[in-house]
C-alpha cells in the first residue's frame, strides 16, 4: 500500500471511529472515501455471537480486505469486539473444506468425491436408513449459526419429506432453558423489550452471564451508561466467579453453585416482606401457579417466606451477607427501570427454567416489564439461536412460526401451507439432543446429518456419546467450513460456504432479523447449505419414489443459489408461516431488509411498519401491532403469546433445587465451564486467526488462591482434573475469580487432555432438556510444574 | 500493515491525562475526544499480531476503560497462510483423518 493509500485509509478509519461518538473531525468524507478505490463494501451481521452486530465487509478485488462497523445499527452502534472484527480471516485460510470427501467405513481415509456423488450417497444413506427404520432411523442436528433459510428448509424436508420429528439443533444446549422459561412466564418465547432498554435502565442485574467476555459490544453500551450516570445507575452482578463483567459491579454476590433460586427467592421475600411489589400491576396483569394449579399472592408470599435473607446468605455459601441480599433487591425493586441480564449460568442447569422462571417472578411481581428501561432480557449466545432454530422450527418439538408440535392445528397449518395432505408430519416422536445422541449410540438412529456444528466436541459427558459416533451400522454427513472433532467421525463431508459467501437472514437476541447478502464466492467447490439440502431432497425423491418429499422443494427448483433461493426460502417461511403468528415477519422482506441499517423487530406483519424498525416492546398497545389487534380489554398491555390463554403474566412458586451432582469427600469441587473473550464455540473459527490463537492458545484451569495454595498449586503447575466421567490435564490459573471449592475451565480447546466435556454431566433439566454443562462434581490434584504446550486444532 | 479505527473510553475527567499518555505511544494518533471521555483514535501497527498487542497495552493503561474498534483494513496481510501451533498427533477420538 503506498503512503497515500495509507493517508486515506487512515482518515477513514478516524471517521469509523469518529461517528460512533458525534465527535466531528476537521477532513472531508470525501478525502477519506478515497480509500475506498477499489474497494466494495457488503453489509452484514457479525458471525458470532448472538448480540447480532451489523458491520461491512470490504472486498477488494474478490477478496476480503476489512471490516467496519455500522454506525447507524441500534445493536452495536458502530461498535465491534476483536473477535468480530477478526472472524472474515477465517475466509481464504488453508485449512477451508473445499471439496467433497467421502469414505465407506469411518477407519478408512477420506477421497475426494464429485457434488453428484456426493448428493447421491447422501440420498441414498438417508432413504436406506428410511426404508429400513422408518422416520425415527433418520436425523438432522442443527446450528444456531445456520441462516434461517438453512433451518428451515432442512426441517422441511425432514419433517414433510421424511416425516421425521428428529429435527433439534445446538441451541438446545444453551437457549433451550429460556424458551422454556419465557413461555412459562410470559406465554410467549422471546423478550418483551431488548438493548433498547439499555440506554434507558437504572439498575442492571446480571446474573450467570460473563457479559464482558461473551457479548463485549453489549457490555460497552452497559458499561457507558454506568460511566455516564455512575450514582444513578447501579449494576449488580451474581455469579460464583468474579469476572471481567464484576469491573463494573457496584455490588457482586457470590454464590454456591446451584443455590442461586435460593437466592432469587430471597430477594422476591424481601420485596414482599417491604412492600416493594407493584400492586397494580399485579392485578391487573399477574396470575400465581404451583404446579397445575393456580394459586395467589398470599400463597407466593407463604412460599418465599422461608427464604430469610439470613437463610438465604446461609445457603449460598457464606461469602455475601443478608443485608446485600435486601440491598439488592430494592435496587432491583425501586429503580426507574430494571434490566436483567443472563445466559448459560442460568441456562445450562437441570433447574435452568425454574431459575429462568424465578428471575422473570421479580420482574413481574415489581412491574419491571414493558416500560422503557425495564426488560427481562436472556442474551443468546450464537447469531441465529432465536431466529433460525428457535422461530423456525429447528427443535423437535416446535414447528415454524413458534407452533407446538403437539397440536394437530398447528401441523395442519403448516401442511397446508407447504402443499402436503393434512397428517404428514407426525404429531411427536422427536428426539431431543441428548435423546438424539443416545439413539446414535443405541444403533436407532442409521443416518443422521450434523449441519455447522460440532457435537463431538460440544455434548456434555463426551466419552459416553463417542460409541454413536463410531459406529460402522450408521451413517454420518457433516456439511461445514473447517475439520472438526466432529467432521473426524464423518462419512461423508460436504463443505460449505460460510458468511458473507451466500445470503440469508440471522435473527438476535432482541427478536431483530438482519439479512446478509453473498459478497464473494465460495472457495473451491464449496455450496450454500440450501443448495444442498435442495439437492438432497430432489435425490431422495427419486430413491424413495416419494412425490411428497420432491414436493417440499418443488418451488425451488432451478433458482440460482447466491440469493434467488434463499429469498424463496425466505418469502415461504414469512408469508405462510410467520403470519398471524406472535413472530410475525411478513413485513420483513429481503426488499425491506436490504434497506435497513439493523433489520426489523418482529412482529412486523407490514412492510411499511418493517421499515420503522419495528416492535421494541412486545404486547404493549401504541408500540406492538399484534397488542393493538389483539386488545381484548382497555388495558395498555395485551399479552396474546401462543402459551398463556388466560393471557397473563404467570409468577411461578418454585422452591430451591439441588444440582445433578454436588462435590463430595471424593470428588470435593464444583466444576463450571465457560467462554472467553478470544475464542468461540469450538475453536474451529477463531483457533485459525493467528491473533485470536496466540492471545489464548489453550484452556487452562482457574483456581481460587486459597484452594492453590492448600493443594500446593503454583500458576502454570500441571494440573489434573477429574470428574466421574473423565479426566484433563490442563495448567493453572491461580485468580481470584472462581469462588474456593470451584474450578472453571473454558470449553473451546479441542485437545483430548483438555476437552473439558469429557468431564461434565449429561443429566438434564426435566423440561426443557438442556444439560447441566454449569455444575458437576471433580477432583483436582497437581501433576508437575510448568509444561510447554502447544494449540491443538484437528 | 493494518490500519485500525477505534474509540477509547475513559472516565470524562481524565480525558486530557489519557490523551497525554497516548500521544507517547508509537502507533496511535489521536483526532479527537470529548466530554464524556471519548477519544478517537487510529492505530497502526507493523501485524495484526501486533496491533493485538497494541490494543492490550492501551487497554492496560490506567485511565483506560475499554478500547472500541469500529474499522479495520488490512489489505496487505497474506491470510491464506496456516497457523495453527504445529500441532501433528492425530486425536485418540477418531483412527481416521479428514485430509486426503
Amino acid at each position: 500500500m503506498n503512503k497515500t493509500r495509507r493517508d486515506f485509509i487512515k482518515k477513514a478509519a478516524a471517521l469509523s471511529a469518529a461517528s460512533c461518538v458525534g465527535i466531528h473531525l476537521p477532513f472531508s468524507l470525501a478525502e477519506a472515501k478515497k480509500a475506498d478505490a477499489g474497494v466494495s463494501w457488503h453489509r452484514g451481521s457479525c458471525r458470532l455471537c448472538g448480540v447480532g452486530c451489523r458491520l461491512e465487509l470490504g472486498v477488494k478485488g474478490g477478496q476480503p480486505i476489512g471490516l467496519r462497523g455500522v454506525a447507524e445499527a441500534r445493536t452495536n452502534f458502530g461498535y465491534l469486539c476483536m473477535k468480530g472484527m477478526s472472524f472474515w480471516k477465517c475466509m481464504r485460510h488453508p485449512d477451508r473444506l473445499t471439496k467433497p470427501l467421502y469414505r465407506a467405513k469411518k477407519t478408512d481415509k477420506f477421497k475426494e468425491i464429485s457434488w453428484e456423488k456426493a448428493i447421491d450417497l447422501a440420498a441414498e444413506a438417508f432413504a436406506q436408513a428410511y426404508k429400513d427404520g422408518g422416520s425415527s432411523a433418520v436425523a438432522y442436528y442443527g446450528s444456531g449459526q445456520a441462516l434461517t433459510e438453512e433451518t428451515y428448509l432442512f426441517q422441511k424436508i425432514m419433517r414433510g419429506g421424511l416425516r421425521s420429528n428428529n429435527v433439534e439443533g445446538n441451541p438446545r444446549l444453551c437457549m433451550a432453558s429460556a424458551v422454556g422459561g419465557y413461555q412459562t412466564s410470559f406465554g410467549a418465547d422471546e423478550p418483551i423489550g431488548g438493548y433498547a432498554d439499555i440506554e434507558k435502565a437504572f439498575c442492571f442485574f446480571i446474573i450467570g452471564s460473563n457479559t464482558a467476555e461473551a457479548h463485549p459490544v453489549l457490555f460497552r453500551r452497559i458499561m457507558r451508561r454506568k460511566l455516564d450516570n455512575p450514582d444513578a445507575v447501579k449494576v449488580i452482578n451474581v455469579d460464583p466467579r468474579i469476572t471481567q463483567t464484576s469491573r463494573i459491579a457496584d455490588k457482586h454476590l457470590q454464590f454456591k453453585p446451584g443455590t442461586d433460586l435460593a437466592l432469587l427467592n430471597g430477594m422476591a421475600h424481601v420485596i414482599l416482606d417491604e412492600k416493594l411489589y407493584n400492586e397494580d400491576f399485579i392485578k391487573k396483569y399477574t396470575t400465581f401457579h404451583q404446579g397445575d394449579k393456580v394459586v395467589d399472592l398470599e400463597a407466593y408470599r407463604a412460599q418465599v417466606s422461608k427464604y430469610t435473607p439470613e437463610e438465604v446468605a446461609r445457603l449460598c455459601g457464606g461469602v455475601f451477607t443478608a443485608d446485600d441480599v435486601r440491598t439488592v433487591a430494592r435496587w432491583f425493586a425501586a429503580s426507574k427501570g430494571t434490566v436483567s441480564l443472563w445466559t448459560m449460568g442460568l441456562n445450562q442447569r437441570k433447574q435452568g427454567v425454574f431459575v429462568n422462571n424465578l428471575v422473570h417472578n421479580l420482574h413481574i411481581l415489581t412491574g419491571q416489564l414493558l416500560k422503557d428501561g425495564a426488560d427481562s432480557l436472556s442474551l443468546t449466545g450464537q447469531p441465529n439461536a432465536c431466529g433460525g432454530v428457535r422461530e423456525a422450527g429447528g427443535l423437535c418439538h416446535i414447528l415454524p412460526g413458534h407452533r407446538p408440535i403437539e397440536k394437530e392445528k398447528m401441523r395442519n397449518q403448516v401442511e397446508t401451507a407447504w402443499g402436503l395432505p393434512l397428517g404428514r408430519i407426525p404429531d411427536g416422536g422427536g428426539l431431543h439432543t441428548m435423546a438424539m445422541f443416545q439413539a446414535l449410540n443405541d444403533g436407532k438412529i442409521k443416518a443422521i446429518w450434523i449441519n455447522c456444528t460440532s457435537p463431538a466436541q460440544s455434548l456434555p459427558d463426551l466419552g459416553k456419546y463417542e460409541a454413536g459416533f463410531t459406529r460402522e451400522d450408521n451413517f454420518i454427513v457433516c456439511t461445514d467450513i473447517f475439520p472438526t472433532l466432529t467432521t473426524q467421525h464423518a462419512n461423508l463431508i460436504l463443505p460449505t460456504a460460510f458468511h458473507f459467501e451466500k445470503t440469508g437472514v440471522y435473527g438476535c437476541t432482541e427478536r431483530r432479523s438482519q439479512l446478509t447478502k453473498k459478497a464473494i464466492n465460495p472457495p473451491g467447490q464449496a455450496k450454500p447449505e440450501v443448495w444442498i439440502a435442495r439437492q438432497w431432497a430432489k435425490k431422495l425423491a427419486e430413491k424413495l419414489t416419494d412425490p411428497l418429499v420432491a414436493q417440499c422443494v418443488k418451488d425451488f427448483d432451478g433458482l440460482e443459489e447466491g440469493y434467488a433461493l434463499p429469498k424463496a426460502i425466505w418469502d415461504e417461511y414469512s408469508q405462510k408461516l410467520t403470519a398471524g403468528r406472535d413472530n410475525d415477519l411478513r413485513g420483513a422482506t429481503y426488499a425491506v431488509l436490504e434497506q435497513m441499517a439493523d433489520g426489523a423487530q418482529w412482529p412486523v406483519p407490514t412492510e411499511e411498519y418493517a421499515k420503522t424498525g419495528g416492535t421494541v416492546k412486545k404486547f404493549v398497545k401504541g408500540r406492538d401491532p399484534l397488542a393493538d389487534k389483539e386488545s381484548k380489554n382497555d388495558l395498555p398491555y395485551q399479552f396474546y403469546g401462543p402459551g398463556h390463554e388466560d393471557r397473563t403474566l404467570w409468577i411461578w412458586l418454585r422452591d430451591q433445587g439441588a444440582p445433578e451432582e454436588v462435590p463430595d469427600a471424593e470428588y470435593p469441587f464444583y466444576l463450571s465451564t465457560g467462554r472467553i473473550i478470544d475464542h468461540w464455540h469450538t475453536m474451529s473459527m477463531t483457533g485459525r486467526i493467528p491473533e485470536l490463537l496466540q492471545a489464548n492458545p489453550y484452556a487452562y484451569v482457574e483456581i481460587n488462591p486459597k484452594d492453590a495454595a492448600r493443594l500446593g498449586i503454583k500458576p502454570n503447575d500441571m494440573v489434573e482434573v477429574k470428574s466421574r466421567r473423565g479426566v484433563n490435564r490442563l495448567p493453572a490459573k491461580v485468580i481470584d475469580g472462581p469462588m474456593e471449592g470451584m474450578v472453571f475451565v473454558y470449553w473451546h480447546d479441542q485437545h483430548p487432555d483438555r476437552l473439558i466435556n469429557r468431564l461434565t454431566i449429561d443429566a438434564v433439566d426435566a423440561a426443557s432438556k438442556e444439560p447441566e454443562f454449569k455444575i458437576c462434581a471433580v477432583q483436582v490434584k497437581r501433576l508437575s510444574g510448568p509444561e510447554a504446550l502447544k494449540p491443538y486444532l484437528v | 500493515m493494518p490500519i485500525a479505527g477505534v474509540v477509547i473510553s475513559v472516565k470524562p475527567e481524565e480525558t486530557e491525562e489519557a490523551a497525554r499518555l497516548l500521544t507517547k505511544a508509537a502507533g496511535i494518533e489521536i483526532h479527537g475526544s470529548d466530554s464524556q471521555g471519548h477519544i478517537v483514535a487510529v492505530l497502526e501497527a507493523e501485524s495484526l499480531k501486533a496491533m493485538e498487542k497494541l490494543v492490550d497495552c492501551i487497554n492496560a493503561l490506567p485511565p483506560i476503560l475499554n478500547v472500541g474498534l469500529t474499522y479495520i483494513n488490512t489489505e496487505d496481510e497474506d491470510f491464506t497462510k496456516s497457523d495453527k501451533g504445529g500441532n501433528a498427533a492425530p486425536s485418540p477420538l477418531s483412527p481416521g483423518r479428514w485430509r486426503v
